[in-house]
């Protein structure tokens, strides 16, 4: 009997990655493969609690808990106030240092990873991160660039610059964005240079940080979302994917004190974005009045609320993909794999963004109208009541997205991703 | 709630839902009897109180009752028919003041009259939620007119708490001299697990997870020698069947719990307690939430956080 092909995922540490990979993971397990995955240090758990081997990269600076503890909170009272920025003021305050931060976890994994890649020898390796390692391609088998962020991050003349939350035809904003971005950027890129010339890897153009594998390419990008790029990207390279959605139990609704009928609403921002306690607390506030039953993740900050109004139920941890089937609208911060789990499953998004691609997805979202943008900068809070009335009460749009996800669940990207990735084996 | 339709009282209510239980445990076959003098022994309360539930039971028409005879079964229990049968008034009150507390809607007191005014309901109505509140161990009385609710497994920090402690106690419940498994209990929760290891993960019936995961561990506890720590452990078990309690892991780890729970319950019919107490622990240990908390690219090697 043959040997079954291993598979090792490494995605960043994000929970978005994380759960985009661990639904291509169960795909390829059911057919035939061994999924494994590498993570970083502080990033495990999740993968083994799906049923999958975890090769956590051990950190080289290890933090106390309370020194873990201090550090968290400083890194949040830091950054919440740039989440109120437009994309152009984060340049300078959130994604340059995040560019640094980042370079940072690249350097350091790279010993430990060439050491386990040696041991673990798989015969594949996708990549789910924004940044290279230059142990995989060195590794000695085909790998794999999982483009789990929005489609922005493989740039184009017809794509909006990465992160900058422009519209497609703007063209001024677009050059604004892309000069004021690659000078704040330069000295991790520069440092980043170093490092790749260190490890005898070719450098990158200004203003990036990871090639495109010389093997397979995949983009989480359902089709009404995807761009008419001026370079098409080659098929037999790029593959498309309409969401990579992983297999989850029923959602069972909590019952609510009272108009337990009312249209069901989810409301996620993330892990990072349930940091912002705040934030949540005054869109509780908004939503305690409205005619709709809403189900809010507040991450690990759970305790930190009373008073919870008889149409809020709020939990620490949401099954997305179970949870989505249930519901009518989908409030959320604009993450890729929410965005396109909220058309999987054939919903209107309302998104506030409060950083990264975030901003790509909410303008994209109101461009193809699937959902629409109301950014941090600019009262979201204010305008969210009557985007949620005028979104559910959209017969046209609900009928579309039915459409769309008709079409998703039929052409499941986990399964598309599967088969490419397995083809490498061959 | 219409308060027109008569309720039964509570502790009959309960009674009676334990006695369902008990019936679909020992496998009893329609037409059998069902003897007051052994639900007396068996459940430790007066015969007039079974009396009272098997009653309840006959106008649900799941019983028979003839004269001289006694009561026999007359239609086998099923769940649907079991939440069928009607709530005490007091009883849903309890439940959605539960259900309300748990999610966060209400304080950590509550009085008399906070009850009246958000369920609008009378003064002995509001006190009797209060009488049964308490008599679960639920609240226990504040400063004049408040009652206090005891912690909950309503946050995090709970949860993780719950797991240290049933990590301390439960794997001694078995090794405690006098340990007697109910082994005909044991026989049917291991075929509810097993068919809820047939399901498919697009089918997996949490709820009745959360059934099968409570009552296998309150059984272990019913089946220990030292009443203090059987105490322990049956209102510890009693906290995690509140409302809005969901298993908030994948459902890969509850299969695998499932399994746990099969491999410790082969060990306890083979008399091998040491065994199914290391078991038990290794089992606890794994269902602590393993997962990272807050996460986001960028921000670099930070542990899980514990709020």
């Amino acid at each position: 009997m043959p040997k079954e092909p291993l598979i090792a995922f490494f995605p960043e540490a994000s929970f978005g990655a994380a759960l985009n990979c661990i639904g291509i993971a169960q795909v390829l397990k059911g057919l035939g493969a061994k999924p494994v995955f590498i993570c970083h240090g502080h990033f495990q758990g999740i993968f083994a609690e799906y049923g999958f081997a975890e090769f956590p990269i051990p950190a080289q600076t290890k933090l106390s808990a309370a020194e873990h503890q201090h550090y968290w909170e400083t890194f949040i009272e830091k950054n919440i106030p740039y989440f109120d920025q437009t994309p152009l003021e984060q340049i300078d305050s959130y994604v340059a240092p995040a560019w640094e931060a980042i370079i940072d976890t690249a350097i350091e994994a790279e010993k430990p990873l060439q050491q386990l890649l040696a041991r673990l020898r798989p015969d594949v390796i996708v990549l789910d991160n924004v940044v290279t390692f230059p142990a995989i391609s060195n590794a000695g088998c085909p790998w794999v660039r999982m483009v789990s962020c929005a489609e922005t991050e493989l740039p184009d003349a017809a794509v909006p610059p990465y992160l900058s939350g422009c519209a497609a035809s703007d063209a001024a904003a677009r050059e604004a964005f892309v000069s004021r971005y690659n000078a704040a950027v330069a000295p991790a890129h520069a440092r980043f240079s170093r490092f790749l010339e260190s490890c005898q890897h070719p450098l990158h153009p200004p203003g990036q940080f990871l090639e495109d594998s010389p093997h397979l390419n995949l983009l989480l990008s359902p089709t009404p979302v995807r761009y008419n790029r001026k370079q098409p990207l080659a098929p037999e390279r790029y593959v498309y994917l309409d969401g990579c959605v992983r297999s989850e139990a029923p959602y069972v609704v909590p019952e609510f004190p009272a108009h337990n009928e009312a249209p069901l609403i989810y409301v996620s921002f993330g892990s990072l974005g349930a940091a912002d306690v705040q934030m949540m607390k005054r869109l509780i506030a908004t939503v305690a009045g409205l005619p709709y039953r809403f189900l809010i993740n507040v991450g690990a900050y759970r305790e930190m609320y009373d008073s919870v109004p008889d149409n809020v139920y709020l939990d620490s941890w949401f099954p997305q993909p179970a949870v989505l089937r249930e519901c009518r609208l989908f409030v959320h911060h604009g993450g890729n794999n929410s965005f396109c789990e909220a058309l999987y499953f054939g919903l209107p998004s309302v998104v506030i963004p409060y950083c990264w691609d975030g901003h790509d997805n909410a303008r994209r979202a109101e461009e193809v109208g699937v959902g629409a943008y109301l950014p941090r900068y600019a009262e979201p809070l204010a305008a969210l009541p009557e985007a949620l009335r005028q979104l559910l009460a959209d017969e046209a749009l609900a009928a579309r997205l039915q459409g769309i996800s008709a079409t998703m669940q039929s052409n499941p990207g986990s399964v598309n991703a599967a088969q490419a990735i397995l083809a490498l084996t061959e | 709630m219409s308060s027109s339709e008569k309720k039964p009282r509570g502790n009959h209510l309960e009674l009676a839902r334990r006695i369902l239980e008990h019936v679909q445990e020992s496998g009893l076959v329609i037409g059998q009897a069902l003897s007051e003098q052994a639900l007396a022994r068996t459940f430790q309360v007066s015969r007039t109180l079974v009396r009272a539930a098997l009653k309840l039971l006959q106008e649900e028409g799941l019983l028979s009752h003839e004269a001289g005879k006694g009561y026999s079964l007359l239609a086998l229990p099923d769940q649907a028919l079991s939440a069928a049968l009607p709530q005490a008034e007091e009883e849903a009150l309890a439940t959605s003041a539960l259900r309300d507390r748990m999610a966060g809607r209400l304080g950590s007191s509550i009085s008399v009259s906070e009850l009246m005014r958000r369920y609008s309901i009378g003064r002995p109505a509001a006190q009797k939620v209060i009488t049964q509140l308490s008599e679960s161990q639920v609240l226990e009385r504040g400063p004049g007119q408040s009652w206090l609710f005891r912690p909950l497994l309503n946050n995090l920090a709970a949860l993780e708490d719950s797991l240290h402690y049933r990590l301390l106690m439960e794997p001694q419940a078995i090794l405690c001299p006098g340990f007697e498994p109910d082994l005909a209990r044991l026989a049917l929760l291991r075929e509810g697990m097993e068919t809820l290891l047939g399901q498919s993960i697009g089918s997996f019936d949490i709820q009745q997870f959360r059934e099968v995961d409570i009552s296998f561990h309150e059984c272990i506890a019913q089946s220990c020698g030292n009443q203090f720590i059987r105490d322990a452990l049956l209102h510890h078990q009693a906290l995690r069947r509140l409302p809005n309690l969901l298993p908030m892991v994948s459902v890969h780890r509850l299969q695998e719990a499932l399994r746990e729970h099969l491999r410790i319950i082969e060990h306890i019919e083979r008399g091998q307690l040491e065994i199914a107490a290391d078991l038990l622990r290794l089992h606890l240990r794994l269902s602590s939430a393993q997962r990272p908390q807050t996460a986001n690219r960028g921000v670099p090697q930070v542990g899980p956080l514990r709020r």
